[in-house]
């Protein structure tokens, strides 16, 4: 483990059943911002589960901020420095927005009252719940519940913060708070991203990790995805039924992803056509594949 | 406080707040907008001194924000709780659920075992169920599947299996409270209405020792229900006139073999605390 590096896996898998979810992952993370991209059932999830303590690896050997989580005392440790979102979180519905992390933060260990409510109306604060601290989780849209969990996750300026698709259900305006709340954890400290949202990474995150059947299929800085891509997408009057993947887009034109139709034009490529080059089919998707693995 | 509300205070109504020619419900409206409001303080910088502002919104803020007490806190708080844990304690609803269902269920205890106490069978079928009801309260307390945090909680510094003991305490105290009040009102049975006690003890530690490697409420099931098949299969060719006297698990050398098993139990409980620490969903959920 480098002087920078904060979170280390080392040939981890994990299996549900006969499911392997994890295969041998072996990558390090360390300060800013690191997307990890993927299909549902690519072990997105699990991966960021098993960095946040609450799953254990069935073997390989992980380092989170210098501790081993399969120690009690350093999984407390870890614990201390954390802040999770995860991907299904729950919620309290009867509690107040105020009470619900208020509860959250006295499990993090902050029992003087005071200086914990400070906090925790700082968090609501920066997550933009400053005026919501009093209204039951029960009344709040989908986007202001997920703005409640990464208050609750931003609690005592964790080392670490892992973000399960915390992005999904909030509107622009609450994406693009999201985003510069994200970003200005990560000037010092280390966050894991998991989100379907390729925009989301090409806003935010310095390096991006695409995973597919519980192994890394890229490890690379955004851009140098996206250059990957440089030559593989065209814009066409028509569909190619010989191209990888096409679509109409809104200006009537089809958007081709690789080999090159006759009369297309090159186009620029983005994250999302990079990212369906190396994973076959569209951002979200389920594998078609046999043995596919499913709900992790 | 560095929210930035979508609206701010007219610049009249804050020199009429400053100056104290606001309504008393202009003065709190004033007040809680200026307590998330940067921009509104600011702007009422030079109007005050701002270090007292600030502790004075300080002090508003922490009035207004502070939870609401329910009962329970305050009963807790009031014989000396620190204030962290009554929250804990009041605010989970997996508790309050579990602890509501134990107590509506050890009331109708106490109201059949007053109405029909005379019979000996009745004594015998009381002394069976009633340790099955903290069992219940404390596995509905400990189980991990009702708790839609359970994710959260377990990713905190504060040990799940601490939490897990909290919830049950809470639950067990009213619970085995009003149970141990109904059997007192059986009449003319000296000593035994309480036999069920430890029975309830060994089953709920049992439960959380076997609950350390399989599912709580799997275990909960399985061993509550052996305790009641064993005595419904004693009964069938037992005496009919002394049937609490004469069944071991209410016998003097049952009870010590009983009590043997709970410490037991509770060494293994103790020792495999940290495996509680893991929502390896599979078996918490």
């Amino acid at each position: 483990m480098t002087a920078t590096t904060t979170v280390e896996l080392a040939e981890v898998t994990k299996s549900y059943g006969s499911t392997r979810a994890l295969d041998g992952i072996t990558v390090a993370f360390g300060r800013g911002v690191t997307g990890v991209l993927g299909p549902n059932g690519a072990g997105k999830t699990t991966l960021l589960r098993i960095v946040a303590t609450v799953l254990a690896p069935d073997s390989g050997a992980l380092r989170v901020l210098g501790e081993d989580p399969a120690e009690v005392r350093g999984r407390l440790s870890i614990r201390r420095r954390l802040g999770y979102f995860p991907q299904e979180p729950g919620y309290y519905a009867n509690l107040t927005t105020f009470e619900f992390v208020d509860y959250i933060a006295i499990l993090k260990e902050m029992t003087v009252r005071r200086a914990r409510h400070d906090e925790v109306r700082r968090v609501l604060a920066e997550v933009g719940l400053g005026d919501a601290t009093h209204k039951r989780i029960k009344a709040l849209s989908g986007g202001m519940r997920r703005r409640v969990i990464l208050a609750q996750a931003l609690l005592g300026a964790p080392e670490l913060l892992v973000l399960d698709e915390p992005a999904a259900g909030l509107d622009p305006e609450q994406r693009l708070r999201f985003r510069e709340t994200v970003s200005a954890v990560a000037e010092h400290h280390t966050v894991l991203l998991s989100t379907h949202q390729t925009e989301d990474v090409t806003a935010l995150c310095q390096r991006v990790v695409v995973i597919d059947g519980g192994r890394i299929l890229r490890d690379a800085t955004p851009e140098a995805l996206v250059e990957a891509a440089r030559g593989r997408v065209w814009l066409a009057d028509r569909a190619d039924p010989g191209a990888r993947l096409s679509w109409r887009t809104g200006t009537g034109q089809h958007r081709l992803i690789g080999d090159p139709p006759a009369g297309a034009t090159l186009a620029e490529p983005a994250l999302e056509d990079a990212y369906l080059l190396l994973i076959g089919r569209p951002v979200g998707t389920e594998p078609d594949v046999a043995g596919s693995s499913r709900g992790r | 406080m560095t929210a930035n509300p979508s609206w701010h205070i007219d610049p009249e109504l804050l020199a009429g707040y400053v100056t104290g020619a606001s309504g008393r419900a202009s003065r709190a409206s004033v007040e809680s907008h200026l307590v998330t409001c940067a921009s509104c303080r600011a702007a009422m910088a030079p109007l005050i001194a701002t270090d007292r502002l600030d502790r004075n919104l300080a002090a508003i803020a922490d009035r207004v924000d502070r939870p609401r007490l329910h009962l329970v806190e305050r009963l807790l708080e009031r014989v000396g709780v620190p204030e962290h844990v009554t929250r804990v304690l009041a605010v989970t609803p997996t508790e309050r659920g579990a602890w509501l269902a134990g107590m509506l269920v050890a009331l109708l205890v106490a109201v059949t075992a007053d109405l029909f106490s005379a019979s000996e069978v009745t004594v015998f079928a009381f002394l069976v169920a009633a340790p099955l009801l903290p069992l219940v309260g404390v596995t509905a307390a400990v189980t991990f599947r009702q708790d839609p945090l359970r994710e959260l909680v377990a990713a905190v510094p504060t040990p799940v299996f601490k939490l897990f003991m909290m919830r049950a305490l809470v639950v067990l105290a009213p619970t085995i409270a009003v149970a141990a009040g109904a059997s007192m009102l059986v009449p003319g049975q000296g000593w035994e209405p309480v036999l069920w006690l430890l029975p309830s003890f060994g089953l709920i530690v049992a439960t959380l020792a076997l609950g350390s490697w399989f599912p709580v409420w799997a275990v909960a099931w399985t061993l509550g229900g052996a305790w009641v098949l064993a005595a419904a299969v004693w009964v069938r060719g037992a005496p009919s006139a002394d049937l609490v006297g004469s069944y071991a698990a209410f016998r003097p050398a049952g009870q010590l073999v009983l009590l043997a098993l709970s410490l037991l139990a509770g060494f293994v409980v103790v020792v495999r605390r940290d495996s509680f620490d893991l929502v390896d969903l599979g078996r918490t959920s």
